[in-house]
């Protein structure tokens, strides 16, 4: 795979450390001298020190036809600008570029960027998925937290409701123990679906607990 | 009447002549720039000034740009006028907006009909060629021939 990496500092030196393998025709360009430089002498490969805004730049580094192209830049719009040009004038198969304004993510998929990140942008989704996760889920620890116990109420569009507990194949061990129907209680078995409004109680190593979580809310889409 | 609302992105010497321009020929306009500074060199004006940074989208919704304002972009970065023209466009529709481009290369990534670019580059190139052409074309006066 043919990648390029322009501009970026920590964010460069992390990707290319990924990409840096005889798989991949990695080519790295830099605005900045220092840090091509630096860049060049960790990873022992060649940096080109240029703009990934010119187009001469772009062709002296001889990125036409590169599979991804990431923009790591300071500036949302000159990372904006580089992956415009990348796509257009060099035929870019993918164009990722690196913001600092949330509101650039969506506007830049709407431009014609393959995918924009944001790490603000990401932060609040995270904060988000946990905290919705968190009100969903109740846990309870045993053993000195090595058994985890979790409670979930199955919500209508949870992937959950309708299911058979044979047919849940999770991706991790856990058991489904109880059903608690209001009113009744019952102890499933495999046949036994589950229904929306049903509280399902798990229970699951805690070292999986994450995972457990991840399987017990995921939605249908 | 409605009068002709024209926007000016960046205060620089073209931006403010053309604010200049158009505000005495009764347009309605506003001229925004990162600096308040910049707008001391408006004179002969008699529109709105914005202080704010203009690639930033939520800062271009507050100057009510619509499908027929006039949109200049003349800050002193090549990407900072092509993002501005492009959102523009996608976001407000605008159809008419002027991109200035230090480097020519760029006026490659215009990809619509309604961006009319003006490189300061190309223009230099065309009018030295245009002076050479009138160079070798006899005049009554004879000038113009060296």
């Amino acid at each position: 795979m043919k990648v390029v990496v322009a501009d970026g500092n920590e964010e460069a030196d992390y990707i290319i450390r990924m990409y840096h393998n005889r798989q991949n025709n990695l080519v790295v360009l830099n605005s900045s001298g220092s840090i091509a430089n630096e860049l060049s002498r960790k990873n022992r490969i060649d940096v080109i020190f240029g703009k990934p805004t010119s187009e001469y730049d772009l062709r002296l580094a001889g990125i036409e036809g590169a599979d991804l192209f990431l923009a790591l830049g300071e500036k949302d719009v000159d990372n904006y600008v580089a992956c415009k040009m990348a796509k257009l004038l060099f035929h870019a198969k993918r164009t990722i570029a690196i913001v600092k304004n949330p509101e650039n993510v969506d506007l830049f998929k709407r431009l014609g960027i393959d995918s924009a990140v944001c790490s603000t942008y990401l932060l609040g989704e995270t904060i988000e998925q946990e905290a919705s996760i968190e009100s969903l889920i109740k846990t309870l620890s045993l053993e000195d937290n090595k058994i985890t116990m979790l409670e979930i109420t199955v919500e209508k569009d949870s992937a959950l409701a309708g299911m058979a507990l044979k047919d849940l194949k999770p991706d991790v061990p856990l058991n489904v123990c109880c059903v608690f129907r209001n009113p009744s209680v019952l102890i499933p078995n495999g046949q036994t679906v589950l229904l929306p409004r049903d509280k399902v109680f798990v229970v699951a190593s805690s070292e999986h607990k994450a995972s457990v979580m991840q399987f017990l809310s995921r939605k249908n889409t | 009447m409605n009068r002709q609302q024209a926007i000016i992105i960046g205060a620089g010497k073209l931006g403010c002549q053309i604010a200049n321009d158009l505000s005495k020929s009764g347009a309605n306009v506003t001229v925004l720039d990162m600096k308040k500074e910049a707008f001391e060199r408006l004179n002969e004006f008699s529109g709105f000034t914005k202080v704010g940074d203009g690639a930033n989208a939520s800062i271009l919704r507050e100057l009510g740009l619509t499908e027929s304002s006039t949109l200049v972009l003349t800050t002193q970065e090549d990407n900072v006028n092509l993002f501005i023209a492009d959102v523009a466009q996608l976001l407000f529709g605008v159809q008419d907006i002027y991109v200035r481009l230090a480097d020519k290369n760029k006026t490659k990534l215009i990809t619509s009909e309604n961006i009319h670019p003006i490189c300061p580059f190309l223009l230099s190139i065309s009018y030295f060629h245009s002076l050479r052409e009138k160079g070798y074309q006899p005049d009554e006066s004879g000038r113009g021939r060296r």
